[in-house]
This record gives C-alpha cells, structure tokens and sequence, in this order.
C-alpha cells in the first residue's frame, strides 16, 4: 500500500514547511494527515475483509532479488488503523504538549518519520524490507527520546533505547537472512507457500530463536525491557504513541506475523510463553513499586506487552484472539493514561503518585478521561477492558499445558493492574488539593481530544464491541492463524468461573490498592527497585567496552613515532616467519654456489657501500653521515648499473647528486645531532638487526624458489611491437603504465607547491 | 654476488630502521632515506639478477630474448626512486621549518600541539 506511505513521508517532508507556516498551530495541520490515511485505511478494510489481502510489489534490487512488497491484510489493517488514529490524536496532542517548545519543527520531523517507518513496517511483505522499516523506528525513536537533548539523562536513554533495539534487529536480520537461505526468497508470501521447506530445515530453532531476541528487545520482554522505562524521558506524546501504541508492539507484530512460519516449533511457543510470563510478572511488580507516574505506566506496559507475547506463545485460537484484543484495549487505554500523566506533569509540574491528591475540580476532563481508561484498565464491566480480561483469562485458563499457573500468574497481575487503575482514576484525582510545584489547571483544548475520544472509545467499544471491533479483530486474528472458528465479542457471557474472577481481580485490587503505602514503606527500605539487573549489564558492559576503546587507542596510537615502528616491524616479521615456517623448504647451502660468485670490480663498489653504511650510523656529525649516505646511493646506483639497468642508474645518480645538494644547502638550517635516546644502543639494535636478517633470509629463499613471470615475457615480446619502443623499461614507463607516470608526476608538482608554500609561510614565531 | 647483495640489503634495512628508532629527527629522515635504498635493491633482487644486459630490444630484432635483465622492478624502482626524491625534498624543508618554528628536533617532543598560554 505504497500510497499510505506516499502520504506519510509527505507529511515528514512537508512538517517543516508547515510549521513555518503556521508555527502554532503546525501539530493540528499536520494531524490531517494521519486522518487522511485512517480514512483510507477504513475504506480498503471492506475489501481487505471481503476479499483478502492487498498485495503491491514492485521491484527493487533486481539483480539482489529484492522487492519492495507491501500488504494489507487482516493484522496490518488493524495495525494501520491503530497508528494512524492514536497518530492523530498525538500531532493533536502534541500542538498543546509543545506549545512553548523553540525546537517543536524537529519534533513533528521525527513524529513523522516515525509513523511513515511504523507503517512501512506493519506493512511490508518481504523480510528485508521489514528490517529495514524496523530499523528505521528505532532511529527516529532515539531522535524522539533524545529529544530534549541539552537533557544527559534524556541523551543516555536514547542511547540505551537504540543500542537494545537495534542490536536485537540484527539478530533478527541474521533470521531473517537464514530464512532467506534456507527458502531462496525473501517474499512473505513465498516463505508462507514454501513452507515446508523451512520445516524440514535443521535450523529452524536457531531462526526461531534469532527472531525472537529482535522481537523481544524492540516489545521490551525480559531481560531486554530495561530501555523502557528510561526512554519516559521522552516528551509524553512520544510515550503516548511510541511507548504505548506502537512502536513496542512492532515485537508482537512481528511475532503475530511469523506465527504461522513457526507455530510448530516447539522452542518458538515455548521461549514465547517463558519470556511473556515472566516479563508480565516482573513488570506488574516493578510498576506497583515505583512512584513516578510515567515508570509506572512503562512497567505496566511491559507487563501488557508480555501478556500478548505469552498469548501468541499459547497459541490456540482463543489466546491468539485474546492477545488482539487485549492489544487494541491496552491500545486505547494506555495512550490515554500516558496523555493524561501528561497534562498533570504539564499543568501540576509533578508526576509524583504520592504527592498528588484532589486535583480533580481543577482537571475535570482529564479527571473523566483518567476514570474511563482506568477503568477499562482495571477490566470493570462494561468497558473493552472487560471484554479484553475475560477473553484473557480465558484463553490462560485453557491454555494446552501449565493452564493453572499461567492463568494464576495473569489473574495476580491482573489484580496488580487493577490496584494502579485506582491511583490513576480515583486517588490522584480526589481528597484533599495536595502541594504541588504549579498551580494546577486544566490543559489546553488540543491536549484533551485525544484522552477524552480514546477514554470513551474505552467505553463506547465495550459496549458496541460486536459492531465496532470484531470484524477486524477478528480478521486480524484469524489471519495470524487461518482459523475459521468466528470471533465473538460480547459483555454478557453468564454467571461463568471466568465472570467471578473478574470480581475477584476488581475486589483483590481494591485491597491491594488500600494496602499500597504499607507495602512501598517495606519495600522502599530493602530498594526492590535498584536491585541488581539486565540494566546494570548493559551499563557495565558500555562502560567497558568505552575502556577497552580508549586502551586499545592508547596502545595503538601511543603518538610516539618509536612505538609505530615498533608495531610495523614486528607484524611484518610474524607475518613474513608463519609464511616462511608454513611453506617449509629453506634454501639449502649447496643452491647458493652460484649465487656467491663475484668480480673483482663488484667487490669494490660493495666495499663503498660497507664503508658508507658502518660511516652514516657512526657519524658523530650532521655532514659526515650525510656524505656517508651518498655513498650508499651511489653503490647501489652502481649495482643497478652493472646489472642491466642503466636508466634506474642514470636516475640513482642525479637524485643522489641533487639530495646531496638539497641537504648541503640546508644544513645550516637543520638540528644538529645531539644524543637524545635513552634507550641503550644494544637493546636498540636488536630489532633492527632481527628485521633486516630476515629480510636477508627472505631474499635468498625467494632466489631458490622458481617462478615464472608471464609479465615479463609479455613486455619482452610486445614492447616494440605494440608500443614500438626498444628500452623495455621506458617503454613501461610511458606507454603501458603511463597514466601511472602521469600520476608520479602530479606526486612531483605537488611535493614542490608544498615545499614552496613552506617556504613562503611564516607563522609569527618566526 | 646475489648472496652479497642479499646480506647488504639485510644490514641496511637494519641500519635504516636502527636510524629511525632514534629521537633525532634528522637522524629519522636518513634512516628513511637509508631504508628506501634497501626497498630498491630489495625490488631488484628478487626478480634475479642478470650481469650486463638492459632490457634493450637489438636493432636487428623485434622481439626482446634471453637473457634479459627483467624490466618490470626496474619500471618500479625508477618509479620509486622519484617519488622518494619528492618527498625526500618536501621533508627535508619541512623539518627546517619546524625546527626553525618549535626549536627543537626531539620527536618525542613534537607529538603534541602547541600549549596555549
């Protein structure tokens, strides 16, 4: 549905022009946008329902195979809709969040490339296309939560966000490219038609799990849910719809999405129902726990999330039906909540549970929206939350194995969630106006849209549930799975075992709520909260791999030239011995006869390089040493002389001749020799000495090796022929490697506009 | 003589990086230069050597035949040697200048920026 996603990256590239436009009042304008694609979305739903799903592909890396497919289907119907309603009431909600705010242009630029990714993804039929829209969220969140970027905390929590999630998402690239091997195609559909050979393949378990690590860091599932609860650092509209809505449930999407490649694996369902349950539990704990508004709502999310991915884990029809449902009322009154956290930390300047009480005469809309989504939280009849937590109960208590403790565990948490919703809609809200760091007052009109219409569709949706969100809940779900068996939402369902345990949850919830203070007095003197866990890992392990980063630059790059030396030297000397050691076969003695033959003049020009090189180390003198180097220059000027190369000869002699000069002429100007090294001499000779024997010794092995060299037969035969040259080597030079002679020269030119402008630049030591 | 050579080349890549560990910075451009001639012989060593003949095609023939000195490390050594030269000049005058301008030519001293005052 490549024109939903036209719209979407429209509005991220037109956000800015808009703002400039209408500074105040850019989230309203752009706010249409999302609503365009809603309604969009709403008229193909008829089609996608009637007669399956929408499938545009067009192609994309051909020569890679890739394609970018998009679907509309059952689940990204849903998933679509629910981006782009909560999205609008968010740009909405935003307008009045940012009022004030000198950088808001950028905000809505990452809100809106945000969604676009949040929607690509949901809609994306091929795998490669989906990691990329993945990745995508999880760069424009760190824009998003490191928003308020003059903010250290607010940096290091977007930080943290993105490392998790995109670490996972290359794990689950690393699945994904298995799967594609295994397969042969990337294509959703063709994995989906193709399924038996991902059954049959040995690495299924291992793609399982691989796909698993990237759902459960990006839906926050034990151990990697630490991210969350700090990235609330984020401006609350972003936790409305990133931290709540969306972008945490791209993990279950993911998984909804596969279930059908994976279902059969026993290590998928299970690893599944292990990490949701246990995240459900240590989330519900964690938010009963804390106090700041926000954390709360993030481990209360967590816990939500880690029901649907236990319910996805289970995997029967009711319990995939369930988790769809339950998401689509923790959808709407999870946005809420965190709207409403919102405007109390915008108006009252304190998200503190503790320190708020009877701010609702001074909030009366944010007070209704607050009890609505509360209670469709705490699951009372006849709000969707209470459709949502019987069909939950339900599908736990009916689950194929360990039904007793699994349906106990979300019945505990249930009543955990029940006893937050009475400090949100009831305790903050009334009783005495406690002290609070502003004078409480009721948000703006555009702050209240989304937490009233999305509070009472609460409402609304619970009691028209047949009509409003079966269909799609429906389809969504039996798209995941395939199943016939029909969906059916309703209040009334009989004096059931399930019926009572909803009033059991209501009735525990209101004494665990009473109970609260006691408990976080007791638990706030052994700090549960800051007790050791996955977080700490992470912290640990960036701190260390910062100072390992540093020692390692440290040693490398000691900034002394000694040291650098040092480093080459003793590479090439390992590398050159393993090469050698490796391919065995030292030169014997016997193959050197030859090669020690000499001629009386031969010896002469070796005696003036011996003197040359014992003088230049020896020389106590800057002149000395240097006349002693042009010694060695013209030695080997001489060998190349006599051994057929007078042209290398010829250039030996003049540069020889003219550095000699170039020194002479500068002398005065150069640092005279003074003893600096502290080092003793021996000790400085032993490596020099080590490299340059095995240099000897790589020299002579490689004269008793045979190889031949078609090269040099090449230029032998064709130098006159195809260059018309006789001198072979100039022939070289400037025709078959000319351009390499253009590039020496312009090495030339520069050399000397260099040394030029050093000649001309005085700096004001001088 | 190869072996000659060989052992020549060996003591003044020796030399050339004993040169260079020194902290003398004028000492480090004649262990450079030093080690740029052992390179060159080096190159041309281990292509064999041959006494007397440059790879020059007679007037009579049209096609070059052994025995030959091979052409291809000469190309590279003449290469070398030029380049060398370039930097060698561009070195030598930007060593005067910063002794000129740091007044020293200690290369443990010169590993870090100037200190602001």
């Amino acid at each position: 549905m490549v024109i939903i996603l036209t719209i979407s990256l429209l509005l991220t590239f037109i956000s800015i022009p808009v703002h400039r436009l209408s500074p105040n009042r850019t989230g309203n304008w752009l706010s249409l946008f999302p609503l365009g694609i809603f309604a969009l979305a709403l008229s193909k739903l008829d089609h996608v329902i009637r007669q399956g799903s929408i499938i545009e592909k067009y192609s994309w890396i051909s020569s890679l195979n890739l394609n970018l497919t998009f679907r509309l289907d059952g689940l990204s119907v849903f998933f679509v809709l629910l981006i782009s309603g909560v999205g609008f009431f968010i740009f909405n909600y935003a307008n009045g969040y940012l009022w004030e705010d000198k950088n808001k242009r950028l905000f809505y630029l990452y809100l809106s490339l945000f969604m676009t990714a949040m929607l690509g993804l949901v809609m994306s039929g091929n795998l490669i296309v989906l990691f990329i829209f993945w990745e995508l969220t999880s760069l424009s969140s760190y824009l998003l939560i490191g928003y308020y970027h003059n903010n250290e905390e607010s940096r290091k929590s977007a930080l943290m966000a993105m490392l998790v999630t995109v670490s996972g998402g290359l794990f689950m690239l690393a699945g994904f490219i298995l799967i594609g091997i295994e397969v042969g195609s990337y294509e959703l559909n063709d994995i989906i038609t193709n399924i038996n050979v991902l059954s049959e393949s040995k690495v299924k378990p291992l793609i399982a799990i691989l796909i698993l690590v990237g759902a459960s860091t990006k839906s926050a599932q034990f151990p990697f849910h630490f991210w969350l609860p700090n990235a609330m650092a984020a401006p609350a509209p972003v936790s409305a719809f990133l931290h709540s809505t969306t972008m945490v449930k791209a993990g279950v999407f993911l998984i909804a999405r596969l279930i059908p490649l994976f279902a059969d694996t026993g290590v998928w369902s299970l690893t599944l129902i292990h990490i949701g349950t246990i995240t459900m539990v240590y989330g519900a704990l964690s938010a009963f726990l804390h106090n700041d508004m926000k954390k709360v709502l993030a481990y209360t999310t967590i816990s939500a999330l880690g029901i649907m991915t236990m319910l996805l884990g289970i995997g029967t029809t009711t319990s995939v039906q369930a988790a769809m449902v339950f998401l689509l009322a923790h959808a709407l009154y999870k946005s809420t909540l965190f709207m409403v956290t919102g405007n109390i930390d915008h108006e009252a300047g304190t998200r503190d549970l503790s320190a708020l009480s009877g701010l609702g005469k001074f909030m009366p809309f944010t007070f209704y929206s607050s009890v609505l989504a509360s209670l469709s939280m705490a699951g009372v009849i006849p709000f969707f939350g209470f459709i949502a937590k019987e069909i939950l109960y339900g599908a736990t208590f009916s689950a194929p194995f360990a039904s007793g403790l699994i349906g106990f565990l979300t019945f505990s948490t249930g009543v955990i969630f029940t006893s937050i919703a009475f400090e949100f809609g009831y305790k903050i809200f009334t009783g005495e106006k406690s002290t609070m760091p502003k004078k409480p007052h009721e948000a703006p009109a555009s702050m209240l849209i989304g937490p009233i219409f999305l509070a009472t569709l609460g409402l609304v949706g619970g009691i028209f549930s047949e009509q409003l969100a079966q269909p799609i809940l429906h389809h969504s779900s039996s798209q995941i799975l395939n199943i016939e068996k029909v969906l059916k939402l309703g209040i009334w369902h009989g004096f059931t075992l399930i019926f009572a345990l909803s009033l059991l949850t209501l009735l525990l919830g209101y004494i665990l709520y009473k109970s609260r203070k006691n408990i976080l007095t007791i638990s706030s003197k052994f700090k549960l909260t800051e007790l050791f866990g996955p977080e700490k890992i992470y912290t640990k392990s960036i701190t260390a791999l910062l100072e390992i980063a540093k020692k390692q630059t440290l040693f490398f790059q000691s900034g002394n030239l000694k040291n650098y030396f040092l480093v080459i030297v003793a590479t090439l000397l390992v590398l050159v011995w393993t090469q050698m050691l490796y391919l065995g076969e030292f030169p014997s003695l016997q193959s050197f006869e030859e090669l020690t033959r000499l001629k009386w003049y031969e010896i002469i020009f070796i005696l003036i390089m011996a003197i040359g090189l014992v003088n230049t180390i020896a020389a106590q003198s800057r002149i000395t040493s240097i006349v002693s180097l042009g010694l060695i220059g013209y030695g080997t000027a001489a060998t190349f002389l006599y051994f057929g190369g007078p042209d290398v000869a010829m250039t030996q002699f003049l540069v020889e001749t003219l550095t000699i000069v170039l020194f002479v002429l500068t002398l005065n100007h150069l640092p005279k020799f003074i003893p600096l090294s502290r080092t003793s001499k021996p000790k400085l000779l032993l490596l020099p000495l080590l490299f340059g024997a095995t240099l000897t010794i790589l020299l002579l092995w490689i004269h008793t090796l045979q190889t031949p060299s078609p090269v040099k037969d090449f230029y032998a035969q064709s130098s006159y022929l195809l260059a018309k040259g006789r001198n072979v080597v100039n022939v070289i030079l400037v025709d078959f490697r000319g351009l390499d002679t253009m590039g020496e020269i312009v090495v030339l030119a520069i050399a000397s506009l260099g040394i030029f402008s050093l000649l001309k630049y005085t700096s004001k030591n001088t | 003589m190869e072996i000659v050579l060989a052992i020549l080349t060996g003591l003044l890549f020796a030399a050339g990086l004993y040169l260079m560990l020194h902290r003398g910075i004028v000492k480090l451009i004649i262990g450079i230069m030093m080690l740029s001639y052992a390179t060159n012989l080096f190159i041309f060593l281990i292509a064999r050597i041959t006494r007397g003949v440059p790879a020059i095609i007679n007037q009579a023939k049209e096609v070059l035949t052994p025995p030959f000195a091979d052409p291809i490390p000469q190309a590279l050594i003449l290469t070398a040697i030029v380049i060398g030269f370039g930097i060698q000049a561009f070195v030598i005058v930007l060593i005067r200048k910063v002794y000129k301008v740091t007044g020293t030519s200690d290369m443990e001293k010169l590993n870090s920026t100037e200190t602001i005052d």
